[in-house]
């Protein structure tokens, strides 16, 4: 194992990150490697959500106030989907939360957030498609809902003065 | 036989080399492959890096169902992200970087489990939903007979935080018995709780 220098001491480096044959690494036990296999095989198709609602660009009136920084709302659909984000600014980062709506599953979907190629925050919505993500920067966002047969995308700008 | 890392590897000829004698495809081939539906690359990407995705939550003292979970998470992230990986040859790094991230929400989510099992180790309560709920436990623990009720608001409500054998003394109990006795009374009052709730 080789300190990269970008990350702890103790992790591998991109020089040893193949774990084939590394007596420093774990062995997966059969029945997880198997799991992680079957990941491909259970990719979904994806739709691309539209956003048909934002808050932010109507009347100030109809928004909400958090700590004196407009808080928003940004709706998304798609066929059989519908995915509501509240955005709250919080000091200079943005607070995250909302519902996934399908016509058939709300619990368990799982909820992503990228940046450019990074994944930069995860969560799963509970039994009535709530979420929360947490704290992210004000920029631009991939995000994806992935229920068990689809997965919605849909582009997100977090960017308060894109508003 | 222990194979070799082909990251960063690309373009040098010694890597080229060592690549060619493995037959060891490189990463930007594999993610290319897997674009095309080649569950064969996919393998081939699960065998070069399960280990150490799995390792990251491990070492982070994660159980193995929950680092089972994230390193699953990890690599539907990656079937996800397939097509937006920028730098193939720093997959590797991309992988640990999720994991990592997971592991952290994953901590976060036990750690909150955690506290909401033993309702009585919150903060003090500085929000409405907060308040409420220790409101409910105060009326709890009026419900509770002697001495447990004495005992509960001794060991976490009394401002002077008396040590165990002062209470002890005040209930006119043995200092060995508290600690069972607290066990035997937080279940009552779990149990008055779970009534009430």
């Amino acid at each position: 194992v080789v300190n990269d220098g970008q990350g702890a001491a103790d992790e591998p480096s991109d020089e040893s990150v193949s774990a084939e044959g590394s007596h420093e690494l774990p062995a997966v036990p059969p029945d997880v490697s198997e799991r992680l296999r079957r990941v491909f095989g259970e990719r979904r198709p994806v739709v691309e959500a539209q956003l048909v609602t934002d808050t932010s660009v109507e009347p100030v009136t109809t928004r909400t106030r958090s700590g004196g920084v407009a808080a928003w709302t940004m709706a998304y659909a798609a066929h059989g989907c519908d995915v509501i984000l509240d955005i709250a600014p919080i000091g200079r980062n943005l607070r995250l939360t909302g519902q996934v709506l399908t016509v058939d599953q709300a619990e368990d979907t799982i909820v992503r957030v990228f940046d450019d190629d990074e994944l930069v925050a995860a969560s799963s919505t509970d039994d009535v498609g709530q979420f929360e993500v947490g704290l992210l920067a004000p920029r631009n966002y991939t995000v994806s809902a992935t229920t068990k047969a689809i997965r919605f995308e849909m582009a997100v700008d977090l960017r308060p003065s894109a508003r | 036989v222990v194979p070799v890392s082909i990251e960063r590897a690309h373009g040098s000829s010694k890597s080229s080399q060592r690549r060619g004698r493995r037959h060891d495809p490189a990463n930007d081939s594999l993610i290319a492959r897997c674009l095309d539906g080649d569950e064969s690359a996919w393998n081939r990407l699960i065998d070069r890096y399960e280990r150490l995705v799995y390792a990251i939550p491990l070492r982070e003292g994660l159980s193995r169902h929950d680092a089972a979970e994230v390193s699953q998470s990890t690599f539907e992230s990656l079937v996800e992200s397939l097509h937006r990986i920028r730098d193939p040859n720093r997959l590797g790094h991309w992988l640990m970087t999720v994991a990592r991230r997971l592991t952290w929400a994953k901590k976060r989510s036990r750690s909150r489990e955690l506290c909401s099992e033993d309702l009585l180790d919150q903060p003090a309560p500085d929000s409405a939903i907060d308040w409420e709920r220790t409101t409910a436990i105060y009326e709890a623990i009026l419900e509770l007979s002697e001495p447990c009720r004495s005992l509960i608001i001794g060991l976490f409500f009394d401002p002077s935080e008396p040590s165990y054998s002062t209470i002890a003394e005040t209930l006119g109990v043995n200092v060995g018995t508290v600690g069972p006795l607290r066990g035997r009374c937080l279940a009552r009052l779990r149990k008055v709780l779970e009534s009430e709730w």
